[in-house]
C-alpha cells in the first residue's frame, strides 16, 4: 500500500494503482477519454494531466503514472484547466459538430467535457473531416469523422476479444482508425468497440436514431443465451428492448459481451412471437382463449396420465422458479417423466462428476481462471459456446502469461493465442487423448495418488492408453501429450474447461470422467485456485441440474420418452421451451414421437417446427419479461429482471405453470418469484440460506468460490475408435448463435443468416469448393443441402456444420454421434 | 587536421574501409582485449568513467544507461543500434557507415559483451540502403574472422547481429517506437515506465544506442577512459563528436571535432564561413529539434552542458546555418510542417496541435497575422511542449522556442509590415 | 399650472376621438391584426429544400414543460435522421417558447397566428403536415 495526497486529501491505495485510479477511489474526478478500466494504460488523449509536486515543471498524465509514496497531486489549477481546454479545442478542430443527429449525444464524453470546460468557441480553424461512414455491416456503424482517436476500440478488440479488426492507419493529422485495407468491418460483431467508444464514432446500427439516452430506462438482467451468465442492461423504451447498454459495474462479465448478448436481444421484440394460445382443430392450429387452451391441456394430461402416461421435456432457459413450478406441475399430473435439454448432454455433470468428484457443478468461478497459469480447454469450440468465458481465457493467456492447451478436433481462436498449443486429434477421440495425458502422469510418477480411490482399476485400463499408442491413433504427437500433462501437473493454479450442450451429446459422460480423472491425477482438485469447469450451453443449464429437472425414480429420460412416444407407449408430451425437431439429435425419431404421442402441448415463444406439430400451443415469455433467477456455469445465482411486458396474451412460464397446476387441481399459490424461491431453497440443499431479495448485483455463488470435491475417485473410461470415412462431419455451435432462439434475433441472423457447411482450405481446393456453393451431404440414409463456407481451421477430411437452423435439417444426419462419416458432393 | 581523429581516422573520401583496412588500423584489438581480459561489469564501469554521452540527441550518459541493464537476468536480451537517422540536418551516421562500418560492428560486439545480450539488431533507415549493404558485408567479414557469431574468440560468449531495414518514418528514431517497429507493429512510442531496459524488444530487456555512441566504445576500450575524457576541450565534455554541417556555408561536410569546440570555429574555420560572404544569422546546433543559436552565441563551446546554458541543445550536432537574408519564421514553418507530417498521430497535442502551429506560422508568412496570433503561438508553445506522449512534439517546439528567444522582433515585424519582410 | 393641466387633458381627449383609438372591433373588423415579432403564437416547422429542417434530436420534447411535443425519429433513404412523427398538442402547450430556444438547428419557430380555437379536440393536435409551412 502507498500513501499519497490528492488535492489535500490523504489516501492509501494499492501500489499498482495509477494516480487516476487513486483519485477515483478518493472520489476526485479527473476527466479521461482514452482510459478504460479493463484496458492497459495508454495515455494518448492528454486530458487527464495533473500536477505532481515531486515532478514540478511538467504535467503528468494521471492515467498512466503509478502512484509513489508521499506523492502530492493537484488535479486542478489554472494551468491544468487551460491545457485541458486546449486539448478539447484540438479535438474539436476537425470533429464534426452533429450532436443533434448523433446517437451518442447526451452520454458523450467529449460533449460532457466540452460543456464542463466551457469550450464555446474555437480559436483554431481547420477543416472538418469528411470521411465516408462504414455502413456495410448491419450491426456496427462507424463514423470516423467523430473519432477522437482514443484507441479504445483498437485495444479492446486486441486485448480483450483477441480478434484485432482495427488499427491506426496514416500519420499525423490524417491518422484514423481503420480495418485491414480500410474496408468495411467484417468481424465477430461482439460490439465491444461500440461499448468502449467515448464518442459517437462507433454505434450500434440496430439502435440508430431509435431513442436518446435520457429517454431510455435501464434494466439489469442476465443474458438468456449461454451458461456464462453475463449481466446485460436492457435499454427499454415504448415497451421494447431498444438496445443493450454498456455496464461494466456489475456482473461476472466486466462489461464484455458477445454478439448474442449485445445484438441478440431482438427476438424479444420479434413480430413472429406467439401472442395467443392455439388449439389444433381439424388439423389446423386456431386461436383460442387461455381458458379454453388450459382446459384442453388439463383435460388432455388427465386423460393421458390415466392412459399410458405423460412425458415432460423442458428447455434450460427457464428460470429456477419456473423449473420448480414445472416439477410441481409434473407432480400434479402424476408423472415422473421429467427431463431437459435432450437428456444426454448434461450427463457429464450429473453422472460423470458425481461418480468421480461427488459434485454436480463446476468447482470454481470465472475470475480464478484469469489467475491460472496452465489452462486445458477441451474442444476448441469453447470460445464459440461461451465467448465471454473465452475472453477470460484470453486475459489469462495474454496478460498473465498462462499456458494454454487445447484438446480439439479442429483449430480455433484459442489456438492463435500466444503460448497456446492445440492437441489436434482425429474427430471423436477426446477421451483417448485425455486418457493418454493421465497415463503420462502415471508413467512419469508425477500423478497425485494420495487419497485417490479406484487407482488400480484405472491403471489397468490406462495401460491401453500409453501416449505413444494414442499418438498413433489420434494423430497427436506423444511428446505433446506428455508435455501438456506435465505442465498441467506442474501448475500452481490450473483450470480444466469443458463445455457441454445439445450438439455434443455423444460421450458427454465419458469426456467428463476422463477430465475429472485428469483433474484428480494432476492435483487440480486439491490445489487452491485450480478448478474444473463444466459449462452448460444454456443460461440455466446448471439451475436445471440443481433443481433436479432430470428423471428420478422410475421416470424416463428425454430420449426414452421420445422412444416410448414413437412406439405409442406414451400418451402425451409436454414440451416447454424446446424446439426438439430442430435441435435434438435424430429428427426422424423426434417427429415420430410427436406424431406417436396422442396429445402434444408445446409452450414456446415462436411457432417452431415442434409447436407446429402440437395439439395445443401456449405462448410463453422471453427472458426480458421475466422475474426470477438463473444459475450460471460457475454456480452463480443471479437475478433476472423484467424490462418489458409480454406481447398480446403471451404469459410467462411462471404464470402458465401456476394456472395449469390450478386447473389440474394442485392448488399452487405463491405470492411471487420470491416465495417460489424460498420454497425451492427449502428443498434444494445447495440453495439453502439464499434469500431471493438479498441476491445482489454480483449474484450468490452456491457452495462458495471453490466447491470442495466430496470424493476423489478415478474411474476407468474407454476411449472411442476413430470414425472411418473420407469425410467426417462434426456438428456444434457457431459463435454467432446459441440454441435455436438466436435464429429469431435480427443481429445474429444478419451475420449468419442460414446454415452452412465449413470446409478446410485444403479440402476445398481438392473438391473445388468455394464460398456459397451448394453442397450435398449424405449420411445415415439421409441427405441435406448446405451452403459451403471455406475456412482455415478444419484439418483435412473434416467438415463442420452448426446445428441451430430449422430449415437445414442437420439432425436428419446427426443421430447423436460424436462425428459422422459422410459423403460430400457438389 | 588540427584535431585528433578517432571515428574518421580511416576516412578516405568516396571510399569505404572494410575488414583488411580496418584491421590494419588496429581494428578488433579492442574487442580482443575486452573479451580476453575484462569482465562485462568492467566494460560498463570503463564506459561510465569515460563520460561518454549518447550521441543520438538526448545526451544521456551511456555508462549510466548500461548500468540499469539487467545483464545477469536469464532469457533473451537485446541490444539495438538506432540508425534511423531522419532528422533534417543530421547525416553523420550515414557518413560514418560509408566510411568505416566495422567500427560499429566492433562497438556493438563489445557492448553486447558488456550487457551479455546474445542478439543485436541494427535498425537502419530505408534510405541508407548502401550503408545497410556495407553493414551486411562487415557482419559477414567479422563472422568469418571469428569476431562474431558463436563462441567469439573461444570465450564462450556468442553474439549475432541482424541488420533490419526500417520502413522509414521520423518517429522510428524514438527508441520505444523503434522497438515497436522492429517487432513489426505500427511504430508508436510506448509508455515509460516500463523502460526498455526492463521490457523492451519483444518484452525483454533491451538497450538502444546510437551508431556513433557504439562506434566510440572500442576507442574507449583501447585508449582508456582518461584519454577519452581528455579529448574534449571543456571540463564537462568527453571525446569527439561528428559535426554534420549544412545550410548557408561554403563547406557543408561532416567533421570530427572535439566536444567543446566553439560555434565560431565550426562556422568560420571548418565550414569556411557563411556562403557568399554574407553575415551569420542563426543556426540549428543539433538538428531540427533544437532551439536556434544566434550571432551572439558564436563563442559558445559546443558540448552537452555548455550549450544548454545558452538555451539550446547539442542534439545530434547537425549544424544548419542560416545567413542574414533568411526569414526565421519561414524556417520554423518549414520545420514545423515536417514535424506535423511525421507525428505518429497518437496523442492529441502532437497530432492536432502541430498542424495548428503550422497554420499560425502560415498566417505570419502570408502577412495575415495579428497580435492575437502571436499570443496564440506563444500559448501553443506552452501547451504542446511537455504535454505530449513522447519527445517528438517537444522537439518540434524547439525551433519555436528559439524563435521566441532570439527572433521575436521578427515575428512582430511580420505583423507590423503585414507581409514577410524577407520576400 | 392650469395651462399644463388643460394641455394634458386635450391630448387625452384627442385620443378619444376617431382615428386615434387602438381598440379593434375583433372579429367583426381587423381580424388580420399583426402582432409583435416577439409574439408567441402557433408553432411552425421550418422547411429546408425537400424536407423539414428538423433533425429529430428530441431536445424540444425534453425541454417542454407541458410535455406536449411528440417526436419519433427515423432514418430516411439518404441515411439522414428525420422526424417520422412530429406532433404538438396545443391543448397542453403553454406557449413558453422553450422549444424554439432549445432547437439546435432553428427548425422550429413561433408565428404570429393566434386564432387557434377549434370545435374538436382532435383538431388541436398539430402534426407535421400542419406544422411545416
Amino acid at each position: 500500500m502507498v500513501n499519497l495526497t490528492i488535492d489535500g486529501k490523504e489516501i492509501t491505495v494499492s501500489k499498482t494503482a495509477t494516480i487516476y485510479e487513486a483519485a477515483k477511489e478518493a472520489g476526485i474526478d479527473i476527466p479521461v477519454l482514452c482510459y478504460a478500466k479493463k484496458l492497459l494504460p495508454y495515455g494518448a488523449c492528454r486530458v487527464c494531466l495533473v500536477e505532481v509536486e515531486q515532478m514540478k515543471g511538467r504535467l503528468i498524465p494521471s492515467c498512466t503514472t503509478p502512484v509513489t509514496e508521499g506523492m502530492v497531486v493537484t488535479t486542478m489549477s489554472d494551468e491544468i484547466q487551460k491545457v485541458r481546454k486546449t486539448v478539447l479545442e484540438f479535438l474539436l478542430v476537425n470533429h464534426v459538430i452533429d450532436c443533434p443527429v448523433c446517437d451518442k449525444g447526451g452520454e458523450c464524453d467529449l460533449q460532457d467535457l466540452t460543456y464542463e470546460y466551457e469550450v464555446v468557441t474555437n480559436r483554431f480553424e481547420g477543416e472538418k473531416f469528411d470521411l465516408p461512414t462504414d455502413e456495410v455491416n448491419p450491426l456496427i456503424e462507424r463514423n470516423m469523422n467523430r473519432c477522437v482517436l482514443c484507441g479504445k476500440c483498437v485495444r479492446v478488440c486486441d486485448e480483450i476479444v483477441g480478434y484485432g479488426s482495427y488499427s491506426f492507419i496514416n500519420r499525423g493529422f490524417e491518422t484514423k482508425i481503420a480495418t485491414a485495407f480500410d474496408r468495411g468491418l467484417n468481424c465477430e460483431f461482439c460490439g465491444q468497440c461500440v461499448s468502449m467508444c467515448p464518442v459517437g464514432a462507433i454505434l450500434p446500427r440496430p439502435f440508430k436514431f431509435k431513442a436518446r439516452p435520457w429517454q431510455i430506462k435501464e434494466v439489469d438482467s442476465v443474458c438468456s443465451y449461454c451458461g456464462n451468465g453475463c449481466t446485460i442492461t436492457m435499454g427499454v423504451k415504448d415497451n421494447k428492448v431498444q438496445t443493450i447498454r454498456f455496464n461494466d459495474k456489475i456482473g461476472v462479465n466486466d462489461g464484455n459481451l458477445c454478439i448474442r448478448g449485445r445484438f441478440g436481444y431482438s427476438y424479444a421484440n420479434s413480430d413472429d412471437r406467439l401472442t395467443t394460445p392455439l388449439i389444433k382443430k381439424d388439423g389446423e392450429l386456431v386461436e383460442a382463449s387461455w381458458d379454453e387452451a388450459l382446459e384442453a391441456v388439463a383435460e388432455g394430461f388427465k386423460k393421458a396420465a390415466a392412459d399410458k402416461g405423460v412425458g415432460i421435456i423442458s428447455g434450460a432457459r427457464l428460470t429456477n422458479e419456473e423449473l420448480f413450478l414445472l416439477k410441481n406441475v409434473a407432480k400434479a399430473i402424476g408423472t415422473e417423466n421429467l427431463d431437459h435439454s435432450g437428456g444426454e448432454c448434461y450427463k457429464g455433470v450429473t453422472e460423470g462428476l458425481v461418480e468421480t468428484l461427488g459434485v454436480k457443478a463446476s468447482t470454481g468461478t470465472f475470475p480464478q481462471v484469469e489467475d491460472a497459469d496452465v489452462i486445458l480447454s477441451i474442444r476448441s469450440d469453447f470460445y464459440e459456446t461461451h465467448p465471454v468465458f473465452g475472453m477470460v481465457v484470453n486475459q489469462a493467456v495474454k496478460r498473465n502469461e498462462a499456458q494454454l492447451f487445447i484438446v480439439a478436433d479442429k483449430k480455433g481462436k484459442f489456438g492463435k493465442l500466444p503460448n497456446a498449443e492445440t492437441l489436434l486429434h482425429k474427430p471423436a477421440l477426446e477421451v483417448n487423448v485425455l486418457n493418454a495425458m493421465a497415463q503420462a502422469l502415471i508413467e512419469d510418477g508425477s500423478a497425485v495418488t494420495d487419497g485417490v480411490d479406484g487407482l488400480d482399476e484405472l491403471k489397468k485400463s490406462l495401460a491401453d492408453y500409453a501416449p505413444e499408442k494414442v499418438a498413433a491413433a489420434t494423430g497427436v504427437p506423444a511428446e505433446q501429450i506428455k508435455a501438456a500433462a506435465k505442465a498441467l501437473a506442474g501448475a500452481n493454479k490450473s483450470a480444466i474447461l469443458l463445455a457441454y450442450g445439445l450438439p455434443y451429446t455423444a460421450q458427454s459422460k465419458e469426456i467428463a470422467v476422463a477430465a475429472a480423472n485428469l483433474a484428480i491425477l494432476s492435483g487440480n482438485v486439491d490445489k487452491e485456485g485450480s478448478n474444473l469447469y463444466l459449462c452448460g450451453e444454456k443460461a440455466n443449464s446448471q439451475g436445471a441440474i440443481d433443481l433436479g429437472v432430470i428423471p428420478a425414480g422410475s421416470g424416463q429420460g428425454a430420449q426414452q420418452m421420445l422412444d416410448a412416444a414413437a412406439a405409442g407407449s406414451l400418451s402425451a408430451l409436454y414440451v416447454v421451451g424446446e424446439d426438439m425437431v430442430t435441435s435434438y439429435p435424430d429428427r426422424e425419431k423426434v417427429e415420430k414421437a410427436l406424431d406417436g404421442a396422442g396429445f402434444v402441448v408445446a409452450q414456446d415463444l415462436f411457432l417452431s417446427p415442434t409447436a407446429q406439430k402440437a395439439d395445443v400451443v401456449l405462448p410463453a415469455a422471453s427472458f426480458a419479461e421475466k422475474d426470477g433467477t438463473f444459475t450460471n456455469a460457475e454456480r452463480r445465482i443471479q437475478r433476472v429482471h423484467p424490462g418489458i411486458t409480454s406481447p398480446g396474451e403471451a404469459k410467462t412460464d411462471y404464470a402458465i405453470f401456476e394456472l395449469l397446476a390450478n386447473k389440474l387441481g394442485a392448488g399452487l399459490s405463491y405470492t411471487g418469484p420470491a416465495a417460489v424461491f424460498a420454497a425451492l431453497a427449502n428443498e434444494v440443499d445447495a440453495y439453502k440460506g439464499v434469500e431471493f431479495n438479498a441476491i445482489g448485483a454480483q449474484g450468490v455463488v452456491w457452495g462458495g468460490e471453490e466447491l470442495k470435491a466430496a470424493t476423489k475417485k478415478v474411474v476407468p473410461v474407454k476411449g472411442a475408435a476413430a470414425v472411418d470415412g473420407k469425410f467426417v462431419l462434426l456438428t456444434g455451435s457457431a459463435l454467432y448463435h446459441s440454441g435455436t432462439v438466436s435464429t429469431h434475433a435480427k443481429g445474429p441472423v444478419a451475420v449468419v443468416p442460414e446454415a452452412y457447411v465449413e470446409f478446410g482450405s485444403e479440402d476445398a481446393t481438392v473438391l473445388q469448393v468455394a464460398d456459397g456453393d451448394m453442397i450435398k451431404i449424405k449420411a445415415n440414409g439421409a441427405e441435406v443441402q448446405l451452403k459451403a463456407k471455406v475456412d482455415k481451421r478444419l484439418p483435412q477430411g473434416v467438415v463442420f456444420a452448426p446445428y441451430h437452423f430449422a430449415e437445414a435439417g442437420l439432425n436428419k444426419l446427426y443421430k447423436g454421434e460424436a462425428a459422422i462419416a459422410v459423403e460430400v458432393s457438389k | 587536421m588540427k584535431h585528433p581523429q578517432l571515428l574518421f581516422k580511416n576516412r578516405i573520401p568516396g571510399e569505404t574501409v572494410f575488414f583488411d583496412g580496418y584491421r590494419k588500423s588496429g581494428g578488433y584489438e579492442g574487442l580482443e582485449k575486452t573479451i580476453k581480459s575484462m569482465s562485462p561489469a568492467e566494460v560498463t564501469e570503463l564506459v561510465k568513467a569515460s563520460g561518454l554521452c549518447g550521441r543520438g540527441g538526448a545526451g544521456f550518459p551511456t555508462g549510466t544507461k548500461w548500468s540499469f541493464f539487467p545483464s545477469d537476468q536469464p532469457g533473451p536480451k537485446y541490444l539495438v543500434c538506432n540508425c534511423d537517422e531522419m532528422e533534417p540536418g543530421t547525416y553523420k551516421d550515414g557518413v560514418l557507415l560509408r566510411t568505416d562500418p566495422h567500427q560499429l560492428i566492433e562497438g556493438m560486439i563489445i557492448t553486447a559483451y558488456a550487457l551479455q545480450t546474445p542478439e543485436a539488431y541494427v535498425f537502419i533507415r530505408y534510405a541508407y540502403e548502401d550503408c545497410a549493404q556495407n553493414l551486411e558485408r562487415a557482419v559477414a567479414e567479422a563472422k568469418e574472422a571469428g569476431y562474431l557469431g558463436k563462441d567469439i574468440l573461444g570465450s564462450g560468449f556468442s553474439c549475432e547481429i541482424h541488420v533490419h531495414r526500417s520502413a522509414g518514418r521520423y518517429i522510428c528514431g524514438e527508441e520505444t517506437a523503434l522497438l515497436s517497429g522492429l517487432e513489426g507493429r505500427r511504430p508508436n512510442p510506448r509508455l515509460k515506465p516500463p523502460f526498455p531496459a526492463v521490457r523492451g524488444l519483444f518484452d525483454r530487456p533491451t538497450t538502444v544506442n546510437n551508431v556513433e555512441t557504439l562506434a566510440n566504445i572500442q576507442h574507449i576500450v583501447t585508449g582508456g577512459a582518461d584519454w577519452f575524457k581528455s579529448l574534449a576541450l571543456t571540463e564537462e565534455g568527453a571525446g569527439t563528436k561528428l559535426f554534420g554541417l549544412s545550410g548557408h556555408l561554403e563547406k557543408t561536410e561532416c567533421f570530427e571535432l572535439p566536444l567543446g569546440v566553439t560555434l565560431d570555429e565550426i562556422v568560420n574555420e571548418h565550414g569556411g564561413g557563411v556562403r557568399g560572404g554574407k553575415k551569420f544569422k542563426a543556426c540549428l546546433p543539433g538538428g531540427a529539434s533544437t532551439p536556434y543559436l544566434a550571432a551572439n552565441h558564436l563563442d559558445v563551446p559546443l558540448d552537452f552542458t555548455a550549450i544548454t546554458r545558452a538555451g539550446s541543445r547539442l542534439g545530434t550536432a547537425g549544424v544548419t546555418v542560416f545567413d542574414e537574408e533568411t526569414c526565421m519564421v519561414a524556417v520554423t514553418l518549414n520545420l514545423i510542417r515536417f514535424f506535423a507530417r511525421e507525428s505518429c498521430g497518437w496523442c492529441t497535442p502532437c497530432r492536432d496541435g502541430l498542424p495548428y502551429v503550422a497554420w499560425l506560422l502560415e498566417q505570419f508568412e502570408q502577412g495575415e497575422a495579428t497580435e492575437e496570433h502571436l499570443e496564440n503561438l506563444r500559448g501553443q508553445f506552452r501547451n504542446i511542449a511537455g504535454r505530449s506522449f513522447c519527445a517528438l512534439a517537444e522537439g518540434a517546439m524547439g525551433p519555436v522556442e528559439g524563435l521566441f528567444n532570439c527572433f521575436e522582433e521578427e515575428l512582430v515585424d511580420h505583423i507590423k509590415k503585414g507581409r514577410c519582410p524577407f520576400k | 399650472m392650469i395651462k399644463e393641466f388643460i394641455q394634458g387633458l386635450l391630448i387625452t381627449l384627442k385620443y378619444l376621438g376617431p382615428g386615434h383609438t387602438t381598440t379593434v372591433q375583433y372579429p367583426r373588423k381587423g381580424h388580420r391584426l399583426q402582432p409583435s415579432d416577439r409574439f408567441r403564437g402557433l408553432h411552425r416547422l421550418v422547411p429546408d429544400h425537400d424536407r423539414e429542417k428538423c433533425v429529430a434530436c428530441y431536445l424540444c420534447p425534453t425541454v417542454c414543460p407541458a410535455k406536449c411535443i411528440t417526436v419519433e425519429s427515423a432514418e430516411n433513404e439518404k441515411g439522414e435522421k428525420y422526424p417520422k412523427v412530429y406532433k404538438i398538442d396545443l391543448l397542453r402547450c403553454i406557449f413558453c417558447g422553450y422549444c424554439v430556444e432549445a432547437c439546435p438547428v432553428e427548425a422550429i419557430e413561433m408565428t404570429g397566428d393566434y386564432e387557434l380555437a377549434n370545435y374538436h379536440r382532435d383538431d388541436f393536435t398539430f402534426d407535421k403536415k400542419r406544422l411545416v409551412r
